[in-house]
């Protein structure tokens, strides 16, 4: 469960990597997801917690809008809109962060 | 309380230990001096603890454990040993000499069907010996640990009539054998009945740390006459403090975090150190449901042990490539998402339907 497939590429001409920031952690709970980092801990609920965990588990990105479109029952550009500002607000929380260079 | 790690060695082999991987890892001194132990009395002192508590390892094996007994009696401490119960002869004499009153021993018993005949037959010689000096320890590993013959050790030797029930929890970052969270109920079940059997051959139970409300059947609480202090609130920094005079908060989380004693004026102090230490994984509870029990809502229970719970944690790094951004490519995500038959993943829990957005809570 913890083996992490490598990352997919994306299509398009620039493209960021990210990763967790040292020290994050998370776990699944009744209401989505507990993760603690930098900012403390919080809950993620459904269905952003379930972004969380494909993305942790390797799926890659085209996959995760899809699956999350079935699990949130969101058309398509819903669900893109939600994987994008999810993301966006782990970043801001320090909760991800851009690998840098080779790393 | 504090407990007084004496010796890294043991001559037993417990398969659920959760000191010996710590103790045998780590450098320097493997039995405690005598002027480390007489710093440790001293913190003792100076946090008003009475009582001076002796683990290991098997503490009885600490090469000049006549001495620790007599310098901490000497000093006016009560002394309670931690033991596996296979005590060497002179360590045994030793300890029967001693008054009832300034010493006992917890003893961690082998079950029936487990341990060689000799272990056996030293662990009742040691009952012999030291009669209602001896409180019975039992650490529960699984789920079909016997119990009803602690009661019956308890009337054939005269021990004590108290029983300490342990948990066998789960080494942060070991490989230690452990009761898994999902057997609690059968194990709550099991120590019901126990207790009711305990209670007609009027023999106390003490619980141990780590254990939770909620793996007990309805009303087995009350008939077993146990509130929150001591099931469900029960994991705390302990302070355990090893024979090179560094203190760990216990062993199961020995591995996050390591002070020294004279860095703290006592040991108030440094539980709350640990504390605060800890408290951004308190958050992190044994289950996936103890999010929306009524135990914790109530404050009654703390989501049980801190390793159990920090096992559940994934940390697994990953990485995450975005096009051009943050936005995923339009082409593929709309490819899958035509695919009704795409399965989905196992998740907890049900997830909303509807376009809740991804907002994070504070907790």
């Amino acid at each position: 469960m913890d083996s992490v497939a490598p990352p997919s590429p994306g299509p398009g001409p620039a493209t960021s990597r990210l990763r967790p920031a040292p020290g994050v952690g998370w776990a699944v709970e009744m209401h989505g997801l507990l993760l603690r980092g930098p900012g403390g801990a919080r809950t993620i609920h459904y269905p952003a917690a379930a972004v969380w965990d494909l993305i942790a588990r390797g799926y890659s990105l085209e996959r995760v809008v899809a699956l999350t479109g079935h699990i949130a029952d969101l058309d398509e550009e819903g669900t893109r809109a939600l994987v994008k500002e999810a993301i966006r607000e782990w970043v801001a929380a320090g909760y991800l962060e851009e690998v840098s260079g080779d790393g | 309380m504090a407990n007084l790690a004496l010796t890294a060695s043991c001559n037993r082999g417990c398969g659920y230990c959760f000191a010996m991987n710590y103790l045998e890892s780590r450098g320097g001194a493997k039995a405690m001096p005598l002027e480390t132990l007489e710093r440790a009395l001293d913190f003792l002192e100076r946090s008003g603890i009475g009582e001076a508590r002796l683990l290991g390892g098997e503490p009885t094996l600490h090469p000049h454990f006549e001495q620790v007994v007599d310098r901490a009696l000497e000093r006016g401490f009560r002394l309670l040993v931690f033991t596996g119960g296979l005590i060497p002869a002179r360590a045994l004499r030793k300890l029967a000499s001693l008054p009832q009153e300034r010493c006992s021993l917890l003893v961690n018993v082998i079950p029936p069907g487990e341990g060689r005949t000799a272990e056996h037959a030293a662990q009742a010689r040691v009952f012999r010996a030291l009669g209602p000096r001896v409180v019975l320890g039992i650490n529960i590993a699984r789920p079909g640990t016997p119990l009803d013959f602690l009661v019956e050790l308890i009337d054939r030797y005269g021990l004590a009539r108290s029983v300490r029930l342990g948990l066998a929890h789960p080494v942060l970052e070991g490989e230690n054998e452990f009761l898994h969270p999902r057997h609690y109920p059968e194990v709550g079940r099991r120590v019901a009945r126990f207790g009711a059997l305990a209670a007609e051959h009027g023999v106390e139970l003490v619980f141990d740390c780590g254990w939770v409300p909620c793996m007990f059947p309805d009303g087995a609480m009350q008939a077993l006459g146990l509130g929150p202090q001591e099931v469900g609130l029960r994991c705390n920094p302990i302070l355990d403090v090893m024979p090179d005079g560094e203190v760990i908060s216990c062993f199961p989380l020995a591995r996050h975090a390591v002070e020294v004693l004279e860095r703290y004026p006592d040991a108030g102090v440094l539980r709350r150190a640990f504390r605060e230490r800890q408290a951004g994984d308190r958050a992190f509870m044994l289950y996936a449901h103890c999010a929306g029990c009524e135990h914790r809502a109530a404050g009654r229970c703390s989501g049980g042990c801190l390793a159990g719970s920090l096992r559940r944690v994934r940390s697994t790094p990953f990485t995450v490539t975005l096009p051009g951004g943050a936005a995923p490519s339009g082409a593929a995500a709309g490819q899958e998402r035509g695919r009704r038959s795409i399965p989905l993943p196992i998740l907890h829990g049900s997830p909303p339907r509807g376009p809740e957005t991804g907002g994070a809570t504070c907790v």
